[in-house]
């Protein structure tokens, strides 16, 4: 049975426009694209006023202090509409610079440096055959994609051999990931069905 | 016909076989076999592993069209963690489309049975601030989190009340198709003697490899790996139908791989010889 839910019909026709690219540009792909711009930009603005109200007004008018300086840091980066005081936008810019380098700086060392060392430091005794295998691979290709990015040298030389295994390797992980993202292209397009054949029109 | 024709006429016929593929196993159930993976098995003894009616965060950052593969699994262990008295609790910190999709699949597609909201579980929905909000959450949750997606305050959802930082949790569950959250994810919540599991489609597998299993202990990929997890829980469900239609489309695809390199090699040497 056909849907009697008007949010669904507006989701159902909204994806029918933006598949119809598929046939070629016109004017409902266009229409569905702007209205997906817009509501986009209106919820993101929606969110994002409702976040300063709560985390910033809320708690300043309960008399908690600690976001004075962000609100002001804040406001800073709004002066980029005016171009005689955009200036000021470079100190807010600045904190968040800052602040972001900071929470993910010093973890990354350890978790996108150290660990992964440790993780190609893999045992050949006392494990299966199979595993002594794939963890000589794994060494193999970790040391052999690294020479690929040593650009200083370039291939040739002593290392020209391993950058071109390194280079096969490379090309194994862009294609597995390609692969994977075919399964993502064939999962959005199932649901798409089931949006359009199940929900909306109750055939299947 | 010209050669512009022909590619029109090519990719017709490859649109409306590729539709076929899909819509094929969902009238016909193909019935697929579908071998459990290790990782899958890996997944269910973590699971199996957490105390009972601990509390589970979820990080819930999926675009539009990656509901399904990441929303499977989810599902899946959500519904073993249910058989566990465990309570859940997710939020998003990307970017604000997340928040209404992730309420969609959190607090429609899940049969929540007894379980009561507030209580039970909870959708906060997105949290802005990207990598900051995640490290918030991580040490100062009150802090970041003032109400849920519905605007009640925290102070009356119980569940929220019990979660001051990632010491309170049992585990973490990290649902998402962006490439860059591995990574993100790993610097904020690799936490000591923290389980936790991601949830992603197969495209991100090489990036979430290089912290596994260190920053994150279980990875389940896809729809394939929910219908494995069904066989697990012994309630086979929508992922196995979404597998067949995974499997019969992914043949397709390799036909025209096959297809479109090789004929065009044929007819070269056929040109050849005359």
């Amino acid at each position: 049975m056909v849907s009697m839910d008007p949010g669904i019909w507006v989701t159902a026709l909204l994806s029918l426009f933006i598949i119809s690219f598929v046939y070629r540009d016109n004017i409902f792909f266009r229409f569905a694209l702007y209205t997906s711009v817009g509501a986009g930009m209106g919820h993101f603005a929606a969110v994002s006023i409702n976040t300063i109200n709560q985390l910033g007004l809320q708690t300043l008018l309960k008399g908690d202090l600690r976001f004075v300086l962000g609100l002001v840091f804040g406001l800073s980066l709004l002066s980029r509409i005016s171009y005689k005081y955009s200036w000021l936008s470079k100190y807010g810019n600045a904190v968040l610079f800052g602040i972001s380098a900071g929470v993910m700086g010093g973890k990354a060392v350890k978790t996108m440096i150290i660990d992964q060392i440790i993780l190609t430091i893999l045992p050949l005794n006392g494990v299966p055959l199979l595993t002594m295998v794939s963890n000589i691979i794994s060494v193999v290709a970790a040391v052999t994609s690294l020479s690929y990015f040593l650009f200083t040298i370039g291939n040739k030389g002593s290392l020209k051999t391993s950058q071109n295994i390194g280079r096969l390797f490379l090309i194994f992980a862009v294609g597995a990931s390609l692969a994977g993202r075919w399964s993502w292209a064939i999962n959005a397009t199932h649901s798409l069905i089931d949006l359009i054949f199940k929900t909306w029109l109750g055939i299947l | 016909m010209s050669d512009d024709a022909s590619f029109t006429k090519i990719k017709y016929v490859t649109i409306l076989l590729f539709l076929g593929a899909i819509l094929l196993p969902k009238v016909v159930p193909l019935g697929l076999p579908v071998a459990i993976s290790d990782k899958t098995r890996e997944t269910f003894t973590y699971m199996e592993s957490i105390e009972e009616g601990s509390i589970i965060l979820i990080n819930w950052d999926v675009c539009p069209g990656g509901e399904l593969p990441i929303g499977y699994p989810l599902v899946d262990l959500i519904t073993h963690g249910m058989e566990k008295n465990l309570k859940f609790v997710a939020f998003g910190t990307v970017q604000p489309a997340t928040g209404p999709l992730g309420q969609e699949v959190f607090m429609k597609w899940v049969d929540w049975g007894d379980y009561k909201y507030g209580e039970d579980y909870v959708y906060i929905g997105f949290l802005p601030g990207l990598e900051t909000a995640m490290a918030a959450v991580a040490t100062d949750f009150k802090g970041i989190v003032k109400e849920d997606i519905f605007g009640s305050s925290i102070d009356k959802l119980p569940l929220l009340q019990q979660i001051d930082d990632y010491k309170d949790l049992g585990a973490v569950i990290l649902a998402t198709d962006w490439s860059h959250m591995p990574a993100a994810y790993s610097r904020q919540w690799d936490k000591e003697g923290l389980l936790t599991i991601a949830i992603a489609h197969s495209g991100l597998l090489p990036d979430l490899l290089p912290y596994y299993p260190t920053a994150i202990n279980a990875i389940m990929l896809g729809t394939s790996s929910a219908a494995e997890y069904e066989y697990l829980l012994g309630k086979p469900g929508k992922a196995i139908v979404a597998t067949d239609v995974l499997s019969s489309a992914q043949i397709m695809i390799i036909i025209f791989g096959i297809g479109s390199n090789i004929l065009p090699l044929l007819s070269q040497s056929k040109k050849g010889e005359n």
